[in-house]
């Protein structure tokens, strides 16, 4: 291995093979400073100027330290494993890159980031084989995930960086269309998904288009999901506002039944009481169940006269019949 | 690929039935298949060249058994003469997928047991009735032409006025007629479906056509018919397929051939979508509907849109005539009362009425409905 100094603004530092490059953090700065480089850069020598192979960061930082050189040592073919030296050289970058990286965290979108770069250079079978075994430990269920993730097109790469696409969705995202999830675009954007929420969202629009014979961006286009992003509500509000109108395109009889429900029973109970009405089961029967907590004597009595209101209430043969077809609310 | 029936290329018989007529039967009518003794306790292996088995054994249990509804749902008091398990056709709504776990078909070959257990059931009390079938965990005539199954059964109940056979297939097999039954005593059975779900959803079940083919031949033998429509399926465009199969029924037969007709909306148990899902088939669009779970613990259509379905098919089968005589397969008062006007109480319990309507000819006028709610 040689050493070399190189001046950091000879480098690429912008190469692909240096996939997960960020901006040098305040303490590496402030190290680079007070201690100098203590670690070495490493490099491939190349006709014209070396390639960086790893130390991007440090390289960046020092770029802000006039005249200071990036200490690096030259890899050369003969340092290396066999296999690793016998592969192509944009395999080879990204292999070492991952390797001088060895047991730093890997979040999801650095794993896909990884992904990307190696699937482009040498095809899934790249990623598999010199990519997943570097990135994830034994039985990661991770591992099958990205691959999975990487079906889908780079453009969704960045919302699984800000956390709204949930690596676990990639098999459900992968599954549907390119219409599909360019029509769900704004509602990828506008939520912070979780997988439960996602898988749910997903499996209603789906099956909502199948039983409509329709694609999925035309329930979306109706259900009203995509008219909520622009109306100023709280993440929560927003997310189960998207959740129940997908929901209602899933289930329309059942959430109507619901809805007749909510309605009849607010009407039903006096304002204020302890007393609750639920339907029974699935609505199967023309029956309510009435439910009630009493701390006291007291408590106890005004449910009772609640629960006597309720009785007399003019709408509660309507709400013991609410779901017979031929009695729309 | 063989030209075996039902695919069998295996025959495996029980050394205890291996002398018994079924045993005896089957290996005739399955020539080309590989024929095998089992010792006691040896398993059946698998089936050669990927085709089924067919296991003739004995029966240890008990033949005769209640119909397994639940408390919740008007149960229409059917017993079970347990003839075999396991079906050759193949449906995807079919609840035999939960019971058994491979495609082994069973067929009981102690016919000697099972005579002796029904002769004391039957002959105890010759003034009680009975309405049993042999089509609840296989189909009653799949099997027919190579076990001779019901044949046998057909020739022991001659001797017992008190019972009523109902035989509930999907196939139209009539080679059961060679037994030359009472007529009145006997109930030929199909269940149909709208023609989509007969074509996309059953697999190796006879044509719609074959069955009302077969149920023509049957009243012209002087039996009468029992329709059932069980799954009704909740798909896009039920309506028409429904109307068609309702109108084909009646351009084989009349109003009066038929003892009664039941419609079950489909239910599952919930993890079936899973199993089939596990196969490889694609989820059928009727198993995404509207669904609840019941008190029965079985996922079941949410109720306006079995009502809708059942005032449907009740009005359509009015239209033609069919007034009496409908009832529902494990439903609540609430739909009986929502589509009928009356629940199975208000019929004198849906048990004895189908008892009622299943040995006389014209049924119970005094309990049977009339128009149908619109
Ligand atoms: S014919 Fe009946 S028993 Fe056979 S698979 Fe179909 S539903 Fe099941």
């Amino acid at each position: 291995m040689q050493p070399l100094f190189l001046h950091p603004r000879d480098l690429d530092l912008d190469a692909l093979h240096l996939f997960w490059a960020a901006p040098p953090d305040a303490v590496l700065t402030a190290s680079l400073a007070t201690l100098g480089q203590t670690t070495p850069a490493l490099a491939f020598a190349a006709e014209g100027r070396p390639i960086l192979a790893a130390g991007a960061r440090r390289a960046l930082a020092l770029r802000e330290r006039r005249g200071r050189t990036l200490a690096a040592v030259v890899l050369e073919e003969r340092d290396m494993e066999p296999d690793l030296a016998a592969l192509p050289q944009a395999l080879r970058l990204g292999a070492v890159y991952l390797a001088s990286n060895l047991g730093r965290t890997v979040t999801d979108a650095m794993a896909v980031a990884a992904g990307r770069y190696f699937v482009a250079a040498g095809g899934p079978e790249a990623f598999e084989a010199l990519a997943a075994p570097r990135l994830f430990p034994e039985g990661d269920r991770r591992r099958a995930l990205v691959g999975q993730w990487l079906a889908l097109p780079p453009s969704l790469d960045a919302l699984l960086a800000s956390g709204n696409l949930p690596l676990g969705a990639a098999g459900r995202l992968a599954a549907l269309d390119d219409a599909s999830r360019q029509a769900l675009a704004p509602l990828f954007h506008a939520v912070r998904w979780s997988r439960a929420n996602l898988d749910n969202a997903l499996t209603w629009l789906v099956e909502a288009a199948r039983l409509a014979g329709e694609p999925p961006a035309a329930i979306l286009g109706r259900c009203g999901a995509l008219d909520l992003p622009g109306r100023g509500l709280s993440p929560n509000d927003l997310a189960a506002g998207v959740l129940a109108a997908l929901r209602r395109a899933r289930y329309p009889a059942t959430t109507t039944l619901e809805a007749r429900f909510a309605s009849l029973s607010r009407a039903v109970t006096p304002k204020g009481s302890k007393a609750r009405l639920s339907p029974s089961q699935g609505f199967e029967a023309d029956a309510v169940t009435v439910t009630a907590t009493a701390r006291s004597p007291q408590e106890l009595a005004k449910i009772a006269a609640d629960i006597a209101a309720m009785a007399a209430a003019s709408e509660l043969p309507r709400l013991l019949r609410v779901a017979h077809e031929d009695d729309p609310a | 690929m063989t030209a075996a029936p039902w695919d069998i290329t295996l025959l495996a018989v029980d050394a205890a039935v291996a002398g018994s007529a079924m045993a005896l039967r089957a290996a005739a009518a399955l020539p080309e298949a590989k024929q095998m003794v089992l010792a006691p306790g040896e398993a059946s292996p698998e089936a050669p060249e990927g085709g089924r088995a067919l296991h003739v054994k004995a029966h240890k249990g008990r033949f005769l058994r209640p119909c397994p509804a639940t408390r919740h749902y008007r149960c229409c008091g059917y017993q079970i003469v347990h003839i075999g398990e396991n079906c050759p056709m193949d449906c995807s709504y079919c609840i035999l997928r939960a019971y058994f776990r491979d495609r082994t078909l069973t067929a009981f070959a102690n016919t000697g047991d099972m005579f002796e257990e029904l002769g004391r059931t039957f002959g105890r009390d010759r003034s009680r009735l009975f309405r049993v079938g042999t089509g609840q965990f296989a189909d009653s005539l799949a099997l027919e032409p190579i076990t001779g199954h019901t044949r046998e059964i057909l020739g022991f109940l001659k001797g017992f006025d008190n019972v009523v056979l109902e035989l509930k297939s999907k196939t139209a097999d009539l080679s059961w007629l060679e037994a030359d039954p009472r007529p009145d005593r006997v109930l030929p059975a199909w269940s149909l479906n709208a023609p989509e779900i007969v074509a996309g959803q059953e697999r190796g079940t006879a044509s719609l056509e074959a069955r009302l083919a077969a149920a023509r031949t049957c009243v012209a033998a002087g039996f009468r018919v029992c329709l059932h429509f069980d799954p009704v399926c909740f798909f896009p465009g039920w309506e028409a397929g429904y109307a068609a199969v309702v109108d084909m029924i009646f351009d084989h037969l009349r109003p009066a051939d038929i003892a009664y007709m039941s419609l079950g909306s489909f239910r599952c148990l919930p993890e079936l979508p899973g199993r089939l899902a596990a196969e490889g088939r694609e989820l059928p669009l009727y198993m995404l509907g509207e669904f609840t779970l019941g008190a029965d613990g079985k996922k079941r259509l949410v109720r306006p849109l079995r009502v809708r379905q059942f005032r449907f098919m009740a009005g359509r089968l009015a239209r033609h005539g069919f007034t009496r005589g409908l009832y529902f397969c494990m439903e609540s008062d609430e739909v009986w009362r929502e589509v009928l006007g009356r629940t199975a109480r208000d019929l004198g319990g849906l048990s004895a009425h189908l008892l009622d309507a299943a040995r006389n000819r014209g049924g119970a006028p005094s309990c049977s409905w009339t128009t149908p709610k619109p």
